[in-house]
């Protein structure tokens, strides 16, 4: 539980858990997840972050400012 | 991008390619900003561009590359097989058809030549004029360049089918996923470029298989565009091959890809239903239940839940006539939690209780994708139980699902704890959920 209070290990959980429902057909939810990934990830920053953001972005089809 | 950008990044930043660019601007045969952009952007004809007179950039990495060794001026050149913006020490050596070990010592001479640079650790990158100088030499100097460019390709190719096969949902799957999905992500550009010269040799079989191969790694992973690429390429190849089984599974994760990624129904339903023609031509039960299950999951994102749950009971039967037991469990769990939605809790109930049964009775070796699928069965059994006002039992469910997340399911750490807050509130014992 620790390491969840690291900001990009909780925003890694959270696309791990998108792609889990994803992976059993509830993509509403994996949607869900990666909304609240996104979230997460704006409220830091760091290199890992910002590739992380792009990631999830990405996985939602949004595009980011570069 | 604006033209102006766009040549300052053809050219790198390099001082003299810049200069060269500013003279084609200025010089005496003037060109348009627009013109110097889109002659920059062929990557075959760049470094003709960056030069005037007897300045070309061209010389100034010929220096350089004629003071090398013979060995490092080959590895040099073949790293231009690679497509992507980097690459590993192994691959390297792939390309170069050498050991690792005398790799990373040339790759390293490289680097003190100022030929490449050491992004991260362990991984090294071209410029990308010098990207295009290197791949000169390659086409005029190696006179077995296709039998290099086949040895990386399908490297490439069999490292990712490798590596994708950690993400099975059964015993087949990896327990430690991080390895593997490290490879497939530093190595993205890498394997999609031997992926799309694949496709480009009309290497069918290949093909298919990496698309084949894909198919659980993509749930974890990357966006929907690289999966459209790889499945319609995927599609293609089966029927090139005259494989309809394998067409109508291709056609079903494209599917998928506009359900899941693009968020694209209507087109989402033309390939399902496209999917389903074949699949029901060629008697592929697996892949008719397939079709089915993704039809379940459009039909609710069209707020048609009651559809939904007959297409997913559907699909169960027909994997359980197909003897996939696993792919029935993962169906009647999509049921589950589509009865709930309709508000048909104790449905629901019972079919999550089914379906734990089922999977409990199937538990073999749980590690990695497999241990994670089933504590999420459990935690959907437990939401229908507190759904159903069933407490006690939702709290002893959630209980079994910790021990699978305390076995190496810990993705779903935070989501148990979450459930279980829940249900105590539910239950009406905030302080037991406050702890």
């Amino acid at each position: 539980m620790e390491s969840l209070s690291d900001p990009e290990v909780k925003v890694s959980v959270l696309m791990e858990l998108a792609g889990l429902c994803d992976r059993m057909n509830d993509h509403d939810a994996a949607i869900r997840h990666r909304v609240r990934a996104l979230a997460e990830s704006e409220r830091y920053e760091s290199p890992g972050m910002t590739r992380l953001q792009h990631e999830v972005a990405e996985a939602l089809g949004i595009s980011l400012p570069a | 991008m604006e033209s102006a950008d766009l040549v300052a990044t053809l050219c790198g930043g390099v001082p003299l390619a810049l200069a060269i660019a500013g003279h084609r601007l200025t010089g005496p045969t003037t060109w348009s900003l627009r013109h110097l952009a889109e002659q920059l952007s062929d990557e075959r004809e760049r470094l003709d561009v960056l030069a005037t007179g007897d300045v070309q950039v061209r010389t100034a990495f010929e220096l350089s590359y004629r003071l090398l060794a013979p060995e490092s001026a080959m590895l040099f050149r073949r790293l231009a097989l690679i497509h992507g913006p980097d690459t590993s020490v192994a691959l390297a050596a792939v390309a170069a058809d050498m050991p690792p070990d005398d790799t990373e010592t040339l790759l390293e001479e490289l680097v003190d030549a100022s030929l490449l640079r050491p992004d991260v650790p362990g991984r090294y990158s071209f410029h990308d004029l010098i990207r295009d100088y290197a791949r000169e030499r390659l086409h005029s100097e190696e006179p077995d360049l296709e039998k290099h460019r086949l040895r990386t390709r399908d490297w490439l190719l069999s490292t990712a089918m490798q590596a994708a096969s950690a993400f099975l949902p059964d015993d087949k799957g990896a327990s430690d996923l991080a390895s593997a999905d490290r490879w497939l992500s530093d190595e993205l550009a890498n394997w999609r470029g031997a992926f799309r010269e694949a496709v480009g040799d009309g290497a069918y079989e290949r093909v298919l298989a990496l698309a084949r191969s894909m198919h659980w790694y993509s749930d974890h992973r990357a966006t929907g565009d690289l999966w459209l690429e790889v499945y319609t390429a995927g599609v293609r190849a089966a029927g090139e091959l005259g494989e309809l089984e394998q067409q109508a599974q291709q056609l079903n994760f494209v599917c998928w890809v506009y359900v899941a990624r693009h968020t694209h129904i209507p087109l989402a339903m033309r390939w399902h239903q496209e999917a389903l023609r074949v699949a029901e031509e060629c008697g592929s039960l697996a892949e008719t239940a397939w079709a089915h299950y993704y039809r379940s999951a459009i039909e609710t994102r069209l707020g048609d839940h009651a559809a939904g749950v007959t297409h997913a009971r559907r699909a169960t039967d027909l994997f359980r006539e197909a003897g996939q037991p696993m792919n029935v469990v993962l169906a009647l769990s999509y049921t589950g939690v589509l009865l709930q939605r309709l508000g048909r809790f104790a449905d629901a109930v019972e079919t999550h209780r089914a379906c734990v049964a089922e999977e409990r009775a199937l538990r073999g070796i749980q590690r990695g994708v497999a241990l994670e699928n089933a504590a999420q069965l459990l935690l959907r059994l437990s939401d229908a139980l507190v759904a159903a006002e069933e407490h006690e039992e939702a709290l002893s469910v959630i209980a079994e699902a910790e021990e699978l997340v305390g076995q190496g399911a810990a993705n779903l750490l935070s989501m148990a704890r979450h459930t279980r807050s829940r249900t105590l509130l539910a239950a009406g014992s905030p302080r037991r959920a406050n702890s």
